[in-house]
């Protein structure tokens, strides 16, 4: 019981602080209205993987036509992050593979450095 | 305190991230159709330029749970409208009764049950805002405290007379609901009702069901006293039939 009056007054307090914000963001509808995506993901891979990948929403967006749901959910879970990525799923057609065939864009069969970070960090 | 959701279709892109997330959240069947089904609970529709989202509205007395003969619906002191699919019984009185026509059936299903958003009463138990509104990267959908949003809606009306009609969807339709709109087209235009009753409906059905005890109590009653004065009536006769065919 103690436990959800305390659940029930944090979420009216982050409600409280988090209003403010949401306001201040886009004047009332004018112009069109912000675009805020999500970060950067940097995937770390394995040790055999030539360097971690890096995938920006900013720069594949566009080409989606702003559909999320052109990835989201049915290669991409979008409430929790993918983790691990392998060449055999993406060789399948899943996750990147699903684009990245060499037909509608880049493959990913050659070209490590295209993704890879070769030596790390991004 | 209850939670609500604003949605601005004025903010809205039409991105699909919200549908995306319900379905994630709720683990329902891909793919996300293009109207709302038991299987997929929001949709955004394009009508006529202008990004709609469709979803439950989580009205403060609910039409469904009063309806609902084995309680399978029900309304959580924190806004949700939940339904126990374990309790269904399939009667669709629900989908019936609904003023916005949001549950819909399983008709591809030997054994079916209904579905509808449930505003993700899991997420919110634990603090968390719902799936749609955590990932709506324009802030179209706003999740929070259902008076809070109200007063931003209010704010946003006062801001932008020009950018909005006039009104806060939600506010009265159905006697208010946890779900508030804002629109820069009038409502009907966006396929929205707006000829909903203003008062909560389950109010009209209490005005029926609470007279019935009485109603059957009075009739009873009378019904039981008519019976008893003939059956005295036919008994006194044949009493005295009795003594005069003895004289």
């Amino acid at each position: 019981m103690d436990t959800s009056i305390s659940r029930a007054r944090c979420l009216f307090i982050a409600t409280v602080l988090a209003t403010p914000l949401a306001g201040s963001a886009g004047g009332a509808g004018e112009g069109p209205p912000e675009l805020r995506l999500p970060p950067d993901v940097t995937y770390q891979g394995v040790e055999t993987s030539p360097g971690p990948v890096r995938f920006s929403h900013t720069t594949h967006v566009p080409l989606a036509g702003t559909r999320c749901v052109a990835c989201h959910p049915g290669l991409f879970a979008i409430l929790q992050p993918t983790r691990h990525i392998t060449h055999e799923e993406m060789n399948a057609g899943k996750k990147c593979g699903a684009c990245h065939d060499g037909i509608q864009a880049s493959t990913v069969q050659d070209a490590c450095d295209h993704c890879h970070r070769m030596g790390g960090g991004s | 305190m209850s939670v609500g959701l604003l949605f601005d279709s004025t903010r809205c892109i039409g991105c699909g991230a919200c549908s995306a997330a319900c379905k994630e959240a709720n683990g329902l069947p891909l793919p996300i159709e293009e109207h709302t089904t038991a299987y997929t609970w929001t949709v955004v529709e394009n009508v006529g330029g202008v990004n709609v989202r469709r979803l439950c509205f989580h009205c403060d007395q609910p039409t469904c749970v009063s309806v609902c003969p084995v309680a399978a619906l029900q309304k959580t002191p924190e806004g949700p409208v939940v339904y126990a699919a374990d309790r269904c019984i399939g009667c669709r009185y629900c989908i019936m009764a609904c003023p916005f026509g949001v549950p819909k059936y399983q008709w591809d299903r030997p054994i079916p049950v209904v579905g509808k958003c449930i505003l993700c009463a899991g997420r919110v138990a634990q603090g968390l805002p719902t799936a749609c509104a955590a990932v709506c990267p324009t802030g179209a959908t706003l999740f929070g405290d259902r008076d809070t949003l109200l007063h931003q809606a209010r704010a946003r009306l006062a801001a932008g007379p020009d950018t909005y009609v006039d009104h806060v969807y939600g506010v009265t339709e159905a006697g208010g609901t946890a779900l508030l709109v804002l629109s820069g087209v009038p409502f009907e235009k966006l396929g929205m009702k707006t000829d909903v009753p203003r008062q909560p409906l389950p109010l009209l059905t209490w005005q029926v069901l609470s007279k019935i005890p009485s109603f059957v109590g009075v009739w009873a009653t009378f019904l039981f006293g008519v019976h008893w004065i003939t059956k005295r009536r036919e008994e006194v006769s044949a009493y005295e039939a009795q003594r005069e065919h003895e004289r």
